[in-house]
């Protein structure tokens, strides 16, 4: 395993490479100065050349790359052209928001789609089965945005139980937790569906395997049954999804993140373009791509625990 | 059993958790919250152009002087000012009973600071004209200019989006590139102090206990009759209105005007509406060959409606335009006089004119002049801007031309419009004084002459407007120019837009400054 391990991170170095130098190119690509934007409108062209001067976007491409490499192995991943701020920081203070609403997020997706999921699987053909179904192909087609924007009028203005958005800093207070149910929730939503619906597809294939026909001879309860083989062996394509979904999440939350004002990377990298911070963007996708890899990298380890018979040889 | 106990000891927590801050909504008695949709990023006045650093800077510090809503200097910082007979040097006397946050006295060092730091940073064009600051003595700065202008004294004013607001030099020395950036580095001389700040969703600011130096335009000089004020960021419009109904938040200051008329009649709120100062107009790419003909450019001002498009487009919450310029901007014409040059709705004219111009009307009914229809790309970068150029897309094709509208994100639409890829665009011109006139000379070609318009007398009017040291002469060279704008078609002027500001009846005293919305915040105050 530690030879598979190394040679992932191997492979992990080159998609970064790629990573970074696609990036930095597209950005550069994109209409627009960041000069003129940070400057502001009154600029003259000499009071703009300057500004682009001082931020090294006069030099040519290579160098610009060139020198941004040198800093970024010394962990130095610039400064942000708006607030002045070295892009590490940037990061640090927006992901752990994006980490936490994306974890709950996929927990509550994981949770309430493979229970939906093994329900619908097990009462196959019910109105259970069928209410979930419909349900679940809801929670998949309906946009994040109506869904977030409704959550908001039913449980914030008509009901009057949860705020509209924002996140207090005390990360353990009842505030903090009260904060974080809608977001998640909203995010939740499309992941629920494909999760119970991936769950009843693949658990409708195990429980006609011999194995469980075995367990059930043998006398175990029914629970036993389901929860314990049928269920281990029916998650391996669930865990792939959600692996990457994880991924996705992390870099799709700027819609719910925009909808509730929760102050994330997906804010912040919206913020980014918007006003052509070339540093934050480049910082942010290599940082999110880095965690991506790793991720992936975790979610194939967890297969060896999950199917003994994986060998990473 | 014991699932079943399980399952509803969790359905109970759930319960307490949500019904914990469900009757709790309102903000606190001593605290002012303000809803804005973005989030301020660096506190360092002049860094950048971004609206949420300027209109927190207005709370945070102040500057030599500030302008009025109805566009008068007054004295802020500097209690006397003089300017010397050739109009180079000026030299500014600084009240001696001001501190700053940290509890330092302010000093022209302090001022001689900032001004040399302000001119390396992005926004130095304001001070394009001055040479040198010199700290004569700890209430004496000088300023010698390049040139004599009175434009100077505009572009000091903390009304020109809080640039010249005063940092302590002390601190900007300590904390370098950080100052603006943490917040316990900031450190000013405004009615409020930072005391809290967490990135990306909230600005805390504490009532200055020793402020008394606020302008004269207001009732109270200082302190502050808030305690406290937080400006939240809420991102999404439909999030903050709700915000604000439910109380978390005590005003909105981007309130939507879709949302105005309904939240205007919800128990214990109320909608402010303040015209703004807006130069906003659609303006014609003076490099197409379509429009070089001034009866085509003409004829597309008189099929404009802008009653339609107020109502339309901003529910209401609009004032046509006669003008270029707002009549709360010094050099505005008087709308009387404007009213008799500049071209208002009329569709019989703008069709007599296309037809003498040569453009007859087609079997779809748009104009056709050697084989080329009458058909042009407009283009804006907002999604109200593109809704205000569809209302006007009908409004020209019942005249016979055709648009295609083209919205862009902001950033893109400036590089399209730089290469002057548009036909016409709409502009958003949101300003501080006419000065913002330095948009249409020469060398503002291409950027931000969008106009690509490059008249001589347009020049020369500017250049008096600069350069005279008779306010007299100036006001009258804008409004110079601004007739010849309307008579020659230079644009067209759009509506001027108003503040429309959700806020809670708990807020009294508020009232709206036409460029900064809540400006400095001395005379508000919350209720019970």
């Amino acid at each position: 395993m530690l030879g598979y391990v190394a040679r992932r991170l191997r492979a992990t170095v080159f998609v970064l490479v790629g990573v970074s130098v696609l990036v930095f190119v597209m950005v550069r690509l994109i209409p627009g100065d960041p000069a003129l934007i940070l400057a502001g409108v009154d600029a003259s062209r000499e009071q703009a050349a300057e500004v682009r001067r001082g931020l090294g976007l006069d030099q040519p491409i290579w160098i610009q790359y060139a020198r941004y490499v040198g800093r970024a192995l010394e962990g130095d991943l610039g400064k942000s052209i708006h607030s002045r701020r070295p892009v590490w920081r940037e990061i640090r203070d927006r992901f752990p928001a994006t980490l936490e609403l994306t974890m709950v997020s996929l927990a509550l997706a994981g949770v309430i789609g493979v229970v939906v999921g093994v329900v619908s699987a097990v009462r196959r053909g019910s109105a259970i089965d069928s209410i979930a179904m419909i349900g679940s192909l809801a929670g998949v087609s309906m946009p994040i945005f109506l869904l977030g924007v409704l959550l908001i009028w039913l449980f914030s203005l008509y009901l009057g139980l949860l705020p509209t958005g924002g996140s207090p800093p005390c990360l353990f207070c009842v505030e903090h937790v009260r904060h974080l149910v809608l977001p998640s929730i909203t995010l939740a939503g499309v992941s629920v569906g494909m999760v119970a619906r991936l769950t009843r597809s693949t658990m409708l294939e195990v429980v006609h395997e011999e194995f469980v026909r075995t367990a059930r001879a043998k006398g175990l309860a029914e629970r036993i049954v389901i929860y314990k083989h049928a269920l281990r062996n029916a998650m391996i394509p669930v865990v792939t999804y959600m692996g990457l979904q994880f991924g996705v999440l992390l870099g799709g939350a700027v819609v719910t993140e925009q909808i509730f004002s929760w102050p994330g990377m997906g804010r912040m990298l919206v913020e980014a373009i918007e006003s052509r911070d070339y540093p934050v963007i480049q910082g942010a996708i290599l940082f999110m791509a880095s965690v991506f890899v790793a991720i992936n990298l975790l979610v194939d380890l967890l297969y060896g625990w999950l199917d003994p018979r994986i060998s990473y040889e | 059993m014991r699932a079943r106990m399980r399952f509803l000891l969790c359905l109970g927590l759930t319960a307490m958790l949500m019904w914990s801050g469900a009757v709790v909504a309102a903000t606190p008695d001593d605290t002012l919250v303000i809803g804005y949709n973005r989030a301020a990023n660096n506190l360092h006045p002049g860094v950048n152009a971004s609206l949420p650093n300027i209109w927190a800077n207005m709370l945070i510090y102040d500057s030599l002087v500030i302008h009025d809503a109805q566009g008068k200097v007054h004295p802020a910082l500097a209690k006397r000012w003089e300017v010397s007979k050739d109009g180079l040097v000026w030299t500014f006397y600084l009240r001696d009973d001001v501190k700053f946050h940290s509890g330092r006295k302010l000093t022209a060092n302090d001022v001689k600071a900032h001004f040399d730091l302000w001119k390396t940073m992005p926004t130095a064009t304001k001070i394009a004209a001055l040479e040198k600051t010199e700290a004569v003595n700890d209430i004496t700065v000088r300023f010698t200019l390049k040139n004599p202008t009175l434009v100077f004294l505009s572009m000091i004013s903390q009304t020109e989006w809080s640039y010249s607001g005063i940092p302590d030099s002390e601190a900007v020395k300590k904390y370098g590139q950080d100052y603006g950036v943490l917040p316990e580095s900031i450190s000013g001389t405004g009615p409020f102090k930072v005391t809290g700040w967490v990135r990306n969703d909230r600005v805390e600011l504490a009532r200055n206990p020793d402020y008394k130096w606020g302008p004269s335009f207001y009732k109270n000089q200082g302190p502050a009759r808030v305690e406290k004020v937080v400006i939240k960021t809420i991102t999404e419009e439909a999030a903050r209105s709700a915000a604000l109904e439910r109380g978390e938040i005590d005003m909105d200051i981007s309130l939507s005007e879709k949302d105005a008329p309904r939240l205007g009649k919800t128990k214990g709120l109320r909608v402010m509406v303040q015209p703004k100062n807006t130069a906003h107009h659609i303006g014609f790419n003076h490099d197409k060959p379509l429009f070089k003909d001034q009866r085509v450019r003409l004829a597309l001002m008189y099929a404009i409606d802008q009653k339609a498009i107020v109502e339309a487009v901003y529910n209401g919450y609009a004032k046509p335009a006669v003008g270029l310029w707002s009549t709360s901007v010094e050099g505005h014409t008087p709308p009387a006089e404007m009213a008799k040059i500049a071209p208002s709705y009329n569709p019989a004219r703008a069709k007599q004119l296309l037809d003498e111009a040569g453009w007859k009307p087609g079997s779809d009914g748009i104009r056709v002049k050697d084989g080329q229809r009458l058909s042009f790309t407009s283009y804006g970068y907002s999604e109200q801007q593109a809704n205000l150029l569809a209302v006007v897309q009908q409004q020209w094709r019942e005249v016979g031309a055709e648009s295609q509208i083209r919205q862009l994100e902001y950033a893109a639409w400036q590089k399209a419009v730089t290469a002057g890829e548009q036909d016409v665009s709409y502009t958003d011109g949101t300003h501080s004084t006419a000065d913002l006139s330095y948009w249409w000379v020469c060398k503002s070609v291409p950027y931000p002459n969008i106009l690509k318009r490059c008249d001589e007398a347009t020049d020369k009017y500017f250049e008096i407007t600069q350069t005279t040291l008779d306010p007299k002469k100036r006001v009258q060279a804008f409004q110079d120019m601004e007739k010849d704008f309307m008579r020659r078609a230079a644009m067209i002027p759009m509506p001027h837009t108003l503040w429309v500001v959700g806020a809670s009846d708990r807020v009294a005293d508020l009232e709206l400054h036409p460029i900064h919305g809540y400006f400095k915040l001395l005379d508000a105050r919350k209720t019970k």
